[in-house]
């Protein structure tokens, strides 16, 4: 199983969307894929087609019982396989901190439970720095961090640095550019920015900003179902691509990345 | 090698006496065409095997064939019996010689084609010459230098080792505003004296980089152009130049009106995919002007762009190669123009190329003078010969004519022997030299090029050829838009006054056939295919003059690439370019959009790993497919269409890929169809004129009938039923020789 945890530093940038249309999108290609909340936002579950609050457990439950206890997993869009995070109180959740605090790979622990026949999980990670950001950090193959081409997400980049290396860098780590609109200056601004500043670890592929995106949450559709011939959906498809190939070979993939030549002359 | 080449020298010296036997052995008609044909059938036997070798030995068996024919030529058949068919005769010889000097230095000059590969640069740019990009421009429009300013401040080279420079002759503040807002240098000069040459040698005198790329102002370069040709100055110190192929994106007015753009190869095909690498082997490929790179310190050592000639170009690379110069070819597109739009305009352009060229045999002769190889003289020999087309053209063109029109005997021969010594000469002719340039020229086109331009060159080579001194630089018109097609009759009158008296010359051949009886009925035959077949070719040149509409200012390119287009509602579809131009762009969406024409949207589009957007408003909107135009780009936007559109270093290396390998009898077809059809178009689009023709061809033939006949008709009718008879016994090749036309 590879895990991709979606992470971001500051709400708002389309973490939850692009988890939960990556999660449709590799799921469309045939293998099991499950879909996990650790933000205790609990959006995931209403991105995915599953209705808010619809089920007590999830995530934090788990975690405080130390395992899945035989509970099996919600269905959500896409056939994927949603760990909400579930309903928690304020008392609970001051012990679920804790919790996270002393088993830092708990949920990778939760996740090995699954057993080997899921593919990819993905976890929307919640912004970060936060126990919840790192608990996904600690256990994820792939940080996959959402950035937006703004000042105020650029603002936040040396931030994320500083979190990134505060819990203790995972094996791969991937800027992806959400929300991109290279008809702006300031947009390709930014991009410019990001590919200086994070070099090959900025994705080549961006997720565009289209109001399909925004349409298909208000009827909890996944992309890739509401608006298929949509570049959005497109760019999606094309991400599931580009983590697979990552998947098949992760050294081979790294190093062809990293052997591509730069657009940058 | 050196062996290699002494047992070739030994080979040749014991091949020499039986060249000559084979050369000069006379055979009467009948052995001669079994020869021929034998000869014949081995040449198709070896050409059906690849490789360099069966072509050099096709090339040397043409070589042989051909001076057995002219061998005969000369000494059996150069006899005339009045003054007059003596210097049409003459004229002929004349005329076959030239073609079988220049097929000669055709076949020297591309014997090994060199295909060069770039080198690399080394890793350090810091290393990497200083290079300046000048763009000369006198009096074109803006939206034609535009494009290329922006491509080459695009170019792939260290910001601070690349300038680019806008050397406007007009002096037009727009253009200098233009420049500054883009970034580039703008430069003047007080006056304009030797136009391109002298604008190049003003900006030499202005910058110091140590390599000067040079752009016609509507070369539009890759933005690998610096990066694949400058390595090659840094492996070679004695390296001068290196030359590029110039590629046309848009229809030549040739490729256009016959309609065979990118099916056919065009004029300038052979000479950059064949001549050039041919003569880099020979260190002798020279300056074509535009889409090259020069190293500054060999420039100023030849004093500049030489004034001589009005080509300039190939006079300095003469001049830079006398001082010991090297020079390069580099065979990659890497840089896309405009070709003249209008058969007007290309008429004006060659004869600049050809009077120019011609210029130089005299300012320069390059058989002459020190400092070249007798290889390197020879290839510039070709160059400048080949422009000396024009009355060899024209009296091939007008041959059968001496004997149809007026009975002259210009080859003292009978058909059937004539037919069997010729016949295996221009076959083998041909099929050599398709060898060599079968995937660059197509067989027969090359005549109808050299006869559209023949009737215009004709004097101004001449000219040049006496009074070198006498010639003006004028500028092509690029980027002109026809709005009404039709014939250009200015420019096809020659044309059909040639097809005229050629079909006069059928008239009058086949009157003097019914009122001699079959007595000269080869010589006839003969004389009538010739006309027939020179009809045919002057038809296309009809075909050419007929221009078509050509209304679009921007060229469109059918270009893949993965795009995308955003609706004024942020909704997006992702697409697939289908076509792109300066001006707009088509798309196959994956599924419709709802916007309607006028809606402005944004248009992406993915080159590579970048991604360029720009915005438009829509034309048109059908289905999937959507049409976006432009419209005025700022400046920004603007740069980053061009890189899409030319920036690409692969963008115009395939443009031939899906063209179909010659094969003579389709390219025959083709240009018959294409003559023919020209012949009834014109016929019926300008009706009087074509009446009157008929008239003139009518007359001519009943007059000349009646003339020979005495006005007594009744024999006429006897010897009619006889015709068939003695057509047979014409046919037999041991009749007995009478004098005839060639
Ligand atoms: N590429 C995009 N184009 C248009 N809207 C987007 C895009 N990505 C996200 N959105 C919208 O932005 C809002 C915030 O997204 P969400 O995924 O909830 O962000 P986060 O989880 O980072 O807070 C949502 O309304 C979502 O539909
Ligand atoms: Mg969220």
């Amino acid at each position: 199983m590879t895990t991709i945890a979606v992470l971001s530093i500051k709400g708002g940038v389309g973490r939850t969307t692009v988890a939960a249309n990556l999660a449709v999108a590799l799921a469309g290609g045939g293998d099991r894929v499950v879909a996990v909340d650790v933000d205790p936002r609990d959006q995931l579950a209403l991105h995915l087609g599953l209705s808010p609050g619809g089920s007590p457990f999830g995530f934090a439950s788990a975690a405080l019982d130390g395992g899945l206890g035989g509970h099996t997993l919600e269905r959500g869009a896409g056939r994927v396989g949603v760990l909400r995070f579930g309903a928690v109180g304020p008392r609970r959740r001051g012990a679920l901190e804790r919790c996270l605090a002393e088993r830092p790979r708990l949920l990778r622990e939760l996740l090995d439970e699954l057993g080997t026949s899921v593919r990819y999980a993905v976890v929307d990670a919640a912004v970060g720095p936060s126990p919840w950001f790192h608990q996904a950090l600690a256990s994820c193959d792939l940080a996959l961090v959402v950035a937006t081409p703004d000042a105020a997400c650029f603002a936040t980049l040396p931030s994320l640095r500083a979190a990134l290396d505060a819990g203790g860098r995972p094996a791969a780590t991937r800027v992806l550019l959400n929300l991109a609109d290279p008809g702006r200056r300031l947009a390709r601004d930014v991009h410019a920015l990001l590919g200086a500043t994070f070099g090959d670890e900025l994705l080549p592929i961006t997720i565009h900003c289209d109001e399909a995106l925004r349409e298909a949450l208000a009827s909890q559709r996944p992309i890739l179902t509401a608006a298929p011939s949509s570049q959005a959906a497109d760019d999606f498809r094309r991400l599931a691509d580009w983590t697979a190939r990552f998947d098949g070979g992760r050294d081979a993939a790294l190093r062809a990345v990293d052997a591509q030549p730069r657009g940058a002359r | 090698m050196r062996w290699q080449g002494t047992l070739l020298l030994a080979a040749s010296a014991a091949a020499l006496p039986a060249l000559w036997a084979f050369v000069t052995t006379p055979l009467s008609a009948g052995p001669q065409l079994v020869l021929g044909l034998t000869l014949l059938g081995a040449a198709l036997l070896l050409d059906r095997r690849r490789g360099a070798v069966a072509t050099r030995m096709l090339a040397v068996c043409s070589v042989a064939v051909s001076l057995r024919y002219l061998y005969w030529r000369v000494t059996r058949t150069f006899e005339f019996d009045s003054p007059a068919a003596a210097v049409c005769g003459a004229l002929l010889l004349g005329a076959e010689l030239y073609a079988f000097a220049v097929l000669m230095l055709g076949f020297f000059q591309t014997v090994q084609p060199f295909g060069r590969h770039p080198t690399p640069l080394p890793k350090d740019p810091a290393r990497w010459p200083t290079v300046d990009v000048f763009i000369p421009t006198y009096n074109e429009p803006r939206s034609v230098v535009r494009p290329t300013v922006l491509a080459a401040l695009a170019l792939d080279w260290p910001r601070d080792r690349l300038r680019v420079h806008l050397l406007d002759d007009g002096r037009r503040p727009a253009f200098r505003a233009f420049a500054a807002a883009a970034g580039a240098r703008y430069v003047t000069r007080p006056d304009n004296l030797h136009a391109k040459a002298g604008n190049l040698n003003h900006a030499l005198g202005v910058t110091d980089g140590e390599l000067v790329a040079v752009f016609d102002c509507d070369h539009v370069a890759t933005r690998s152009f610096l990066q694949l040709t400058a390595g090659w100055f840094l492996r070679d110190e004695r390296l001068a130049l290196v030359q590029t192929p110039h590629h046309f994106y848009n229809a030549d007015p040739i490729e256009r009106n016959t309609r065979q753009f990118r099916r056919v190869p065009n004029e300038g095909e052979l000479f950059y995919g064949l001549i050039q690498p041919g003569n880099d082997f020979w260190n002798a490929s020279f300056f074509c002007g535009s889409c090259a790179v020069l190293r500054r310190s060999a420039l100023v050592e030849v004093g500049g762009i030489q004034t001589e000639s009005i080509t300039e170009d190939a006079l300095t690379a003469l001049r830079l190669q006398r001082r010991g110069w090297s020079t390069a070819y580099l065979s990659i597109r890497q840089a896309a123009g405009l070709a003249t739009d209008t058969l007007a305009a290309h008429v004006t352009q060659r004869i600049r190329w050809a009077q120019g060229m011609v210029q130089i045999l005299r300012v320069d002769n390059p058989l002459g003078g020190r400092g070249l190889g007798l290889a390197q003289r020879l290839c510039y020999l070709n160059a400048i010969l080949h422009f000396l087309y024009a009355v060899p053209r024209l009296v091939f063109l007008a041959a059968p004519l001496a004997y149809l029109l007026f009975g002259l005997h210009i080859c003292h021969t009978a058909a059937p022997v004539l037919l069997a010594y010729v016949l295996p000469h221009l076959v083998f002719a041909r099929l050599a030299n398709a060898r060599q340039t079968g995937r660059f020229r197509y067989a027969f086109w090359d005549q109808v090029y050299e006869t559209i331009l023949a009737f215009y060159i004709l004097v101004p080579t001449l000219t040049a050829l006496l009074r070198p001194r006498a010639g003006v630089f004028k500028v092509t018109d690029k980027g002109a838009t026809i709005e009404h097609g039709g014939l250009d009759r200015r420019l096809a009158w020659p044309y059909a006054a040639m097809l005229v008296a050629l079909a006069v010359g059928l008239a009058v051949g086949a009157a003097r056939l019914l009122a001699t009886g079959g007595d000269d009925v080869g010589t006839v035959l003969v004389n009538a295919a010739w006309s027939a077949g020179s009809i045919v070719v002057l038809g296309a040149a009809l075909c050419v003059a007929w221009e078509q509409p050509q209304r679009r200012a921007t060229y469109r390119v059918a270009m893949q690439l993965r795009a995308m287009v955003t609706a004024p509602s942020g909704h997006t579809r992702s697409a697939n370019l289908l076509d792109l131009s300066l001006g707009g762009c088509l798309l196959r969406l994956g599924d419709g959009i709802a916007v309607e024409p006028g809606d402005r949207v944004t248009v992406g589009l993915f080159a590579g790993e970048r991604e360029h957007a720009l915005r438009g408003n829509v034309v048109a909107a059908a289905g999937a497919t959507l049409r976006v135009s432009f419209g005025e780009l700022p400046l920004d936007e603007e740069a980053r269409l061009v890189e899409v559109l030319f920036g690409r270093p692969d963008a115009w290396l395939d443009w031939d890929r899906r063209r179909a390998p010659d094969h003579p009898l389709a390219s025959f077809a083709t240009v018959v169809a294409t003559g023919l059809g020209a012949i009834g178009r014109v016929a019926a689009a300008e009706r009087r004129i074509a009446a009157s023709a008929t008239a003139v061809v009518a007359i001519a033939g009943a007059v000349s009938l009646l003339a020979q006949t005495g006005f007594h008709l009744q024999p006429l009718f006897d010897r009619l039923a006889q015709l068939p008879g003695a057509v047979l016994e014409q046919a037999a090749l041991d009749s007995p020789p009478s004098q005839s036309g060639p």
